[in-house]
């Protein structure tokens, strides 16, 4: 039963409130830095570049008050995958790429292994490391409602070119007001089925149509309910006058303002 | 300054959004199948709804927020990299939306029908094609990867995107509803 609850589950990351510097510091600043560190990963391929952000990213969670062990959890989820790309990677990736000459370690019949291959999956481990431990930092010291606020900064301007940054950012706040009232309704839809005697069928992968079937009469209501819940909270808006956005919610909070607050309604 | 989107467009979008992050974060929208990675993913699917009822800019935009919750709450390690788990989502609400267009003439339920099919297509093929092109997995494992679990999600995606949209459509138009 405990596994329809699904409003417990409802949560993007995981905030640990320890008043850090980093916590405190401006949300715009950390989504800028976020952005540099992210690009920063994605894209270098040195082993020893990637190596120099893990060391980094570790003494930002350590000033951050991040407890080790909380880390740590979020990456074992991830190590078996990472274990299984590794493996897949050193089994069928080339074992030595177009222009590189690459020293074979090991044969075995066609396949060789080599260090080229062995530096690939090491900088993949890297990388995935790198990037599982900096989106955690993100979202351990910034709150979602933060993060939304952020983002609405970042894309405001983005008006100017005919991008509706305006509407994006109201879009994400009723989006964050919508995911807790959509957990319950799943809730309820899920438990009125299993009172009906339902099979959810957790049993076995090897059950795909009956987990199917079984899903259909929950999954359809669930998707016209939430049109129907948008129906309803567009007409309570134009209802209330709603013909443009405001930005009265940068007004109250978390970003500074300078000057007056922007009234466009 | 005059809104571009309309109240209707603006609360449509945050809902499916929504429906898409509910599906991900309670793992709903996971359907076990039997291949290694364990599941078929139905979190497309809102993204398709999205594009058919409010057009190409809507799907993109719900497709932004499934990838952004894909990519901060992945645990399957590839969907850390952003040009993985974003950059291919924005692609799935225009390519239905086109699908769905094309195809209207010959009825709602084979134009919502394609529109899933296409979506569905889009998100496995530009995943896993961005996958390969980044060089996480090579291009024979992604075609298996691509098959055993693009399959099952066309068919889902297309058994759920259906009746909504044909319930839907008729709602609005003042068909089918039940009398008491």
């Amino acid at each position: 039963m405990e596994n329809v609850e699904f409003l417990r589950r409802v949560i993007i990351g995981i905030y640990l409130p320890t008043n850090s510097w980093l916590h405190r510091l401006d949300v715009r600043a950390k989504l800028f830095v976020f952005l540099v560190g992210t690009g920063y990963a994605t894209f270098v391929s040195s082993l020893r570049a990637q190596g120099v952000f893990l060391i980094w990213v570790l003494m930002l969670m350590h000033t951050a008050r991040v407890p080790w062990r909380f880390a740590w959890n979020g990456l074992k989820a991830a190590l078996p995958f990472l274990f299984a790309f590794g493996v897949l990677d050193l089994l069928f990736a080339p074992s030595s790429p177009k222009g590189v000459i690459c020293t074979p370690w090991w044969t075995l019949g066609s396949w060789h292994l080599t260090n080229c291959a062995v530096e690939t999956v090491g900088l993949l481990f890297l990388r995935f490391t790198v990037l599982m431990l900096w989106t955690s930092l993100l979202t351990i010291t910034t709150t979602v409602v933060e993060l939304g606020r952020g983002l609405e900064w970042y894309l405001s301007p983005l008006n100017r070119w005919g991008i509706p940054g305006y509407e994006v950012s109201l879009i994400l706040a009723l989006t964050f007001r919508f995911v807790p009232t959509f957990a319950l309704e799943a809730e309820r839809l899920v438990k009125s089925q299993m009172a009906r005697g339902i099979d959810l069928g957790e049993g076995g992968r090897w059950r795909f149509w009956r987990r199917v079937r079984a899903m259909m009469p929950m999954l359809i209501p669930f998707f016209l309910m939430a049109l129907r819940r948008a129906e309803e909270m567009a007409e309570a808006m134009e209802a209330r006058g709603f013909i443009g956005v405001t930005d009265t919610a940068a007004a109250e909070n978390l970003l500074p303002q300078k000057g007056g607050v922007r009234h466009e309604c | 300054m005059n809104a571009k989107f309309s109240a209707r467009t603006i609360t449509v979008t945050a809902a499916l959004s929504a429906v898409a992050v509910v599906l991900g974060a309670t793992q709903w929208g996971f359907i076990p199948v039997p291949t290694p990675a364990g599941h078929a993913t139905i979190m497309h699917v809102p993204v398709i709804l999205g594009a058919i009822l409010e057009g190409p800019m809507v799907g993109a935009i719900i497709g932004a927020v499934f990838g952004l919750y894909s990519f901060l709450d992945a645990t399957l390690p590839i969907f850390k990299d952003p040009l993985v788990a974003i950059l291919p989502r924005l692609f799935i609400g225009p390519m239905a939306y086109y699908a769905y267009m094309l195809t209207r003439r010959w009825g709602e339920s084979v134009a919502s029908g394609m529109a899933a099919v296409v979506g569905t297509v889009t998100n496995t093929v530009l995943v896993l094609g961005m996958i390969v092109i980044r060089g996480y997995l090579d291009a024979r494992t992604a075609w298996a990867v691509g098959v055993t679990h693009g399959l099952p999600e066309i068919i889902v995606a297309a058994l759920i995107v259906i009746p909504v949209v044909l319930m839907w459509k008729r709602v609005e138009f003042g068909r089918g509803r039940s009398r008491l």
